[in-house]
């Protein structure tokens, strides 16, 4: 055979020789920070694995987690779909000016248990009738809904405004809407005093991450003048407290979540901001049996999920004591509720978090602690979660 | 174990190349070492998934190479002017017959049996939720074919155990076909060379397939996906949707299977084997007598040879041909899947391609546009068939896609029509041979340059191979659709 028809085989010698081998001498790697997984380790090898087919399943995810330049491969799909034109990569879409959104199509949004958790919560504010506590639920909605016109056309979601209607229809005056909040523009700020003129940080005025499904610290804000409106404190105290001006920027190198779904949009990065107050350290912050001065972890930074450097992450109760006077905040929440937090610190004299998730005592008991209580999730994370809201729980 | 999967790509696939190309020509008995080296591959690469179902193939090989011997055997008493087979062989043979079909039906098709009964007889026995071994339509069909070919004396028997077992297991095509008949490969399997054109040639082979079932089956597969949960979450989608989605279909089933076989015939050439073609451009026919010339090749020659024929084909006058045909057509529906849709499936071919064989052939020749145009909507439209188990599923998709007062459009075809449109475009030139057209102009353009050409090639190659890697790796979607068979 001519050499020049052994250049095809010899390349494909030379290639499959080097990604087995490649794959062989790599060190494994333990966790994945974008995936924000342990990655799976070398099976054990025994007769009972093999027989078992364990052993077969693990080697396969060992193989494609451990392949020499993963995440190479995982960005290349994600760039040639995206140029292709499909616009609905790995769970998210790339939008105008590859900005990401969580995907969340009808079929993936549960209708039901959204209804289920919305009656178990009515339930829960009726058993609590008596009491003079004030309790509100704030939903938040997607960036897909405040920025819809940055999707890629047409793209499909779940009906949103519907699942909002339902909210009102079952929480009536409890339920605080802030989709109109969220919705109005960013330009607005400009002509008032109230807002600061430079809003610095790259996100310039976005109130959803371009690389994450949260909120940033000005969405957060917004939704919190809201519910700060809704309970009446907002005319009491100075507007001052409740300005966004000269936030702190903690980082301008955060790539969140949905960025880890795609990789291919390197160049988009995004700012973490919070209020001022919320940066100093003369808060008691209880979790876990141990007490911290401060709200912020700001060690997460170094690592990739930046968006943890608010109290290191979610945990079943978080005890905030401050050094204000106020009343007492039970925020019954899932991770949203960690960047609106700073913006209550000089409002309440106590907040408690809590995550229905991993949270197992009566939530009942425990509301009746308490002045305030918020209920505060992400709404397509809302119809996901398997509240535990149900009787055993909450009495 | 999948062909587009890392353990295969990574592992199996160098490991067993090594070794088998260590055998070099010089050691002796090179041949029976490399043949022992394919079959124990073959049998890890069989019980990689399911170790328990290697005894069952390894039962089912046995009892076949036995009774192979016993009718070569027994042949031998045969008179060579007795125009009958004596009676012994022909009751060997019907054992054999029996046995492997015994064996099929008990796997695949037991539940189903238990679920007709129930239904018609009204009653609710309990099913017994057996489950499939992989490939065993595949290769209890591959050694009938041989036992029945030794007893017509089309081959000899093969008394090497390893050869035979080899012959069976073989990898590239044991899960999904080909269906190899022993007759086509009977002299490859005792000597064989592994040329380097040969090598190359799998190589590029091997690589479109992958290529087919990783970048653009997978990728179709996902919009079909989408559109049955959502029908079966919300009751309908517009006209064109449901049209959007049969289309999918019918690329994903094309590409995944003619890109699984492409990749085992590939392999099989890259060991020295010539498999036979299983797909030939079968979107292209003018007519569904022409789509199964192109579509499945192996299955329905089997089919022609070893029951069409046997049963008296058209040789026993009108109506016993169309019994034939529709017998032929219910079983290789019944072949598909052990479910009352794959036969109506079946029936649906059979009744069309008795219409065709009666007048309406001559009108489709005429009128080559028509014949494309009627050939694509009842392949599609056959498809729908095929894909959905319930046949309230089936008449409610039909329903939507045929209803005139069905709305046309909706967001979920405006979103997929937009986003997949390149898709769809690939998909539709890579139904086609207009590929391979091009890449023969351009070889042939370049003859002065074959260094340039070949460059060229590799080039292509290669980024097909990186291409399918990547998305491999995400690894979300990876279903393979003939895994029932």
């Amino acid at each position: 055979m001519k050499n020049e028809n052994r250049i095809l085989t010899l390349t494909f010698v030379f290639l499959m020789a080097f990604l087995a081998i490649g794959t062989f001498i790599k060190a494994d790697v333990k966790f994945s920070e974008n995936e924000n997984r342990y990655l799976q380790s070398k099976p054990k090898l025994s007769l009972e694995n093999i027989f078992s087919g364990d052993f077969e399943s693990k080697i396969e995810s060992y193989l494609s987690d451990q392949i020499i330049g993963r995440e190479f491969w995982v960005e290349s799909m994600a760039a040639i779909e995206n140029s292709m034109g499909i616009k609905d990569v790995n769970g998210t879409y790339v939008g105008y000016n590859d900005r990401l959104f969580q995907r969340v199509t009808k079929t993936e949004f549960d209708e039901e248990r959204l209804e289920s958790n919305l009656l178990s919560i009515k339930n829960f504010i009726s058993e609590l009738k008596s009491e003079p506590i004030d309790v509100k639920v704030l939903l938040a909605p997607t960036a897909a809904l405040v920025y819809e016109d940055k999707l890629p056309k047409g793209a499909l979601n779940f009906d949103e405004n519907k699942a909002f209607e339902k909210a009102l229809d079952f929480l009536g005056d409890n339920f605080i809407d802030v989709r109109n909040t969220m919705k109005e523009s960013a330009s607005r700020c400009t002509h008032s005093s109230y807002y600061a003129p430079k809003m610095s940080g790259v996100n310039k005025g976005d109130k959803y991450y371009l690389t994450d499904h949260h909120w940033t610290g000005y969405g957060a804000f917004l939704a919190y003048r809201d519910y700060a409106k809704s309970i009446g404190i907002y005319k009491k105290a100075k507007l001052s407290r409740y300005m966004y001006t000269n936030p702190e920027i903690l980082t301008e190198d955060f790539q969140g979540s949905l960025f880890s779904k795609v990789l291919f949009t390197r160049y988009v990065k995004d700012a973490i901001e919070v209020p001022r107050k919320a940066v100093l350290s003369n808060y008691k912050v209880e979790i876990e049996g141990k007490t911290y001065d401060s709200i912020l972890f700001l060690d997460r930074l170094n690592k990739k999920d930046k968006y943890e450097v608010f109290f290191g992450g979610n945990y079943p109760r978080v005890d905030i004591t401050t050094k204000s006077k106020g009343e007492k905040l039970l925020i019954i929440k899932d991770s949203y509720a960690n960047s609106f937090i700073p913006y209550g610190l000089t409002d309440f004299e106590k907040i408690t978090m809590v995550d229905t998730r991993f949270y197992k005592e009566n939530m009942l008991e425990l509301a009746k602690n308490y002045d305030k209580i918020l209920f505060l999730y992400g709404v397509s994370n809302f119809a996901n979660e398997k509240l535990m809201m149900t009787a055993s729980i909450l009495g | 174990m999948l062909f587009s999967s890392a353990t295969f790509l990574m592992a199996f696939l160098p490991i067993t190349l090594l070794l088998y190309f260590s055998v070099t020509k010089r050691l002796k008995n090179s041949i029976r070492i490399k043949n022992l080296i394919l079959l124990i591959s073959s049998l890890i690469f069989y019980g990689w998934g399911e170790p328990k179902y290697i005894l069952v193939m390894i039962g089912s090989m046995i009892f076949n190479y036995i009774l192979a011997i016993l009718i070569g055997e027994s042949a031998k008493n045969n008179s060579a002017k007795s125009p009958n087979k004596n009676l012994v062989s022909k009751m060997l043979l019907s054992v054999c017959i029996l046995g492997n079909l015994g064996l099929l039906g008990f796997f695949k098709y037991t539940d189903f049996v238990i679920r007709t009964v129930n239904g018609l007889g009204g009653l609710n026995l309990g099913l017994l939720n057996i489950a499939l071994p992989i490939g065993i339509s595949f290769y209890t069909f591959q050694t009938m074919s041989y036992v029945i070919d030794v007893y017509k004396g089309k081959v000899g028997v093969q008394k090497d155990f390893v050869i035979f077992a080899a012959y069976v297991a073989l990898f590239p095509q044991l899960i999904a076909g080909p269906i190899v008949r022993y007759s086509d490969v009977e002299i490859q399997l005792g000597s064989r060379v592994s040329s380097e054109e040969k090598i190359d040639e799998g190589i590029r082979r091997f690589v479109i397939g992958l290529g087919k079932k990783v970048i653009l089956a997978n990728q179709v597969a996902v919009v079909w996906e989408y559109i049955l949960k959502y029908i079966s979450q919300e009751g309908q989608v517009s006209l064109m949707t449901a049209w959007l989605g049969a289309i999918c279909f019918t690329f994903q089933i094309y590409f995944d299977f003619s890109g699984y076989s492409d990749m085992a015939i590939g392999l099989g050439k890259i060991f020295g084997f010539d498999y036979l073609e299983n797909f030939n451009y079968p979107y292209i026919s003018g007519s569904i007598t022409e789509f199964w010339r192109r579509w499945h090749i192996s299955l329905s020659s089997w089919f022609k040879e070893y029951v069409y024929i046997p049963l008296g084909g058209n040789k026993k006058g009108l109506l016993r041909q169309i019994l034939n045909i529709g017998i032929v057509w219910a079983l290789t529906g019944l072949w598909h899947g052990a479910s009352w849709n794959f036969v109506l499936w079946g029936l649906y071919y059979g009744l069309i391609l008795i219409i065709e064989k009666s007048f309406l052939l001559k009108f489709l020749e005429k009128h080559k546009v028509i014949g494309h145009i009627y050939t694509i909507i009842l392949i599609v439209t056959g498809w729908v068939l095929f894909a959905l188990d319930d046949l309230s599923q089936v008449i409610n998709y039909l329903g939507l896609m045929f209803n005139v007062n069905n709305p046309l459009i909706d967001e979920i075809f405006i979103y997929y029509g937009n986003t997949r449109l390149w898709l769809i475009i690939a998909c539709i030139i890579g139904a086609t041979p207009i590929i391979k057209k091009l890449s023969f102009s351009v070889e042939e353009n370049l003859c002065k340059k074959p260094i340039l050409f070949s460059f060229i090639s590799t080039l292509v190659f290669l980024g097909i191979f990186l291409v399918s890697l990547s998305f491999l790796v995400i690894g979300s979607y990876n279903p393979f659709l003939y895994f029932r068979f």
